[in-house]
């Protein structure tokens, strides 16, 4: 009977902190809409955060997984000596496939690649002869094997019928390390501003939050006369907090989406062939931008709230 | 209902407020205490409704020890005690009958009983029927009957009225006075600080005299003497 009582009481309370957290959100209004559009602003800029994370991630991922390298074949290597080439070829470590193309797949291929650039199209056109040669593609398992397998192929065995540059080898490394450099560094940046507005929403909600003590001042000192707990004296303050965190993270799931089909074409052409579908990739990791979202927001709300409490409230 | 044994209160660097403070009243009792400005009577409140701990000597007030009460069991204390001060602390845009019912409400009171209790007690106070007014919509001594009336909203055992008629005319000051006389024949104990010679005087009930942080008199049906 006295457990019905208390949790009756409890109930009763909670739908009165929640009561007043709304008075004092519709209290101030404009602070209100203030606050959340700094929060919205510190999750935007987390989510670009994010966002990029895993945009280079999967860039990073993808050029990886290309490991197709051409070595030319040197002109005078017969056929015999071709497939013999590439039976040897094959059990080396690291390789997982060997495949011959002529010199004529080396031009369609080619040409494929520029078909919407008539200039170079027609520039081949005017050659008489290919000026491509017969080469080998190799599959590699990884970018990290490339140094392993270009100390492989300098064997006599193998040298003596390719045009082996280095150059190839070490390119698509470079490309990589490169490209981490870049997205350490715009990680980085990105780190320092999601900070910054981290920090600045913590003082606007912080900033709220104490006028919305001020305003309460009188009602608080009645309640602390008449014997209001503590925790429902604090209680409106942190819901107020939570309200919103909440808003916050509503808007900025309903302004996310068209803000990537914005962006979207700007990193198809920025990432060319390495770009990816962000609103696929965004749905497929909801639960974890959004989760850190939601978890960033609230953390703001209570760090602040109870920063101005403890100052402002003295219970 | 209140026992104060060897109280006294220092505050930094070297202000003596109160200084060995003796006193005890019984359940039930109408206690004026008086004294001039400054010489610790609001402190001594202050002391009674644990809103400051006293540097040395123990209080206990309705059974509760409140000497070392803890931060968290204050809120329950005080709900045993009504307090009255002469600013008379209503909501400006509240009526009278939410004002009385607020300090259910923020004590999880449920709705019904809400209703009875402020009702109840908006009747002992003679404002049933101003109920629905805000405070700016009624005379000082009316504001000061809500305030009375949201102090027994709770039915506590004791009343601490801290200059309850300052701020009110003789006609006014006569009409709480009675009050608190009417809510201490109903078995409520009152301790009403004032410097109003004539109110004490016309009460002739027990009257605690206080000078430079000490009590200089007690006499159960005294007189203002200072």
């Amino acid at each position: 009977m006295a457990n019905i009582f208390y949790n009756k009481k409890m109930l009763i309370n909670f739908t009165r902190i929640i009561k007043f957290g709304w008075q004092n959100f519709f209290r101030n209004i404009w602070l209100s809409i203030v606050t959340i559009i700094i929060i919205i602003l510190t999750l935007i800029s987390i989510t670009g955060l994010l966002i990029f994370n895993i945009l280079t991630d999967n860039t990073l991922e993808a050029i990886k997984n290309k490991t197709d390298i051409y070595i030319d074949i040197k002109s005078e290597t017969t056929t015999d000596e071709i497939n013999q080439l590439v039976n040897s070829l094959s059990p080396v470590p690291h390789i997982k496939q060997v495949k011959y193309v002529s010199a004529d797949e080396n031009l369609q291929i080619f040409l494929n690649t520029y078909a919407n650039n008539s200039l170079v199209s027609e520039a081949v056109k005017t050659l008489e002869n290919n000026p491509f040669k017969a080469s080998l593609l190799l599959k590699v398992d990884e970018i990290e094997s490339f140094p392993i397998i270009l100390e492989a192929l300098s064997d006599e065995k193998y040298a003596n019928f390719l045009e082996i540059n280095s150059d190839d080898f070490t390119q698509a490394k470079n490309l990589v390390t490169k490209i981490s450099e870049y997205s350490q560094k715009i990680k980085k940046a990105g780190f320092i501003i999601s900070l910054f507005f981290v920090l600045v929403a913590i003082l606007i909600v912080f900033n709220a939050i104490q006028i919305s003590i001020y305003d309460r001042r009188e009602e608080i000192s009645i309640m602390r006369l008449v014997g209001a707990a503590n925790y429902f004296i604090k209680g409106p303050f942190y819901f107020e907090g939570i309200i919103y965190s909440f808003i916050s993270m509503i808007i900025l799931l309903i302004i996310i989406y068209p803000l990537i089909l914005f962006v979207q074409p700007y990193l198809n052409s920025f990432f060319s062939e390495y770009s990816t579908n962000l609103i696929s990739q965004v749905n497929e990791n909801f639960l974890k931008i959004f989760g850190i979202e939601l978890i960033v927001a609230i953390t703001i709300n209570i760090v602040s709230t109870s920063i101005a409490m403890k100052k402002y409230l003295r219970i | 209902m209140i026992e104060l044994k060897n109280v006294s209160k220092f505050y930094k660097p070297d202000v003596s407020a109160l200084k060995n403070i003796n006193l005890k009243i019984e359940a039930g009792e109408f206690v004026s205490m008086v004294g001039q400005s400054g010489t610790g009577k609001t402190t001594l409140i202050k002391l009674i409704i644990a809103e400051e701990n006293p540097t040395t000597g123990q209080i206990i007030v309705g059974g509760w020890n409140i000497t070392d009460i803890k931060n968290y069991e204050i809120p329950y204390f005080r709900r045993q005690i009504g307090v009255v001060f002469q600013d008379f602390k209503l909501l400006k845009r509240k009526t009278a009958f939410e004002n009385v019912a607020f300090a259910l409400e923020v004590c999880g009171v449920s709705n019904e009983k809400i209703d009875r209790n402020v009702n109840q007690v908006l009747k002992l106070v003679n404002l049933e029927k101003k109920a629905g007014r805000y405070p700016h919509q009624l005379s000082g001594g009316e504001q000061q009957r809500v305030v009375i009336a949201r102090s027994l909203a709770h039915q506590p055992k004791l009343i601490v009225a801290d200059e309850p008629t300052g701020n009110l005319d003789s006609l006014n000051t006569r009409e709480i006075i009675d009050l608190l006389v009417k809510i201490n024949n109903l078995g409520t104990t009152v301790l009403l600080v004032t410097h109003n010679r004539e109110v004490v005087n016309s009460l002739n009930k027990r009257v605690v005299s206080i000078d430079q942080g000490q009590i200089i008199s007690d006499q159960d049906h005294g007189k203002y003497i200072l």
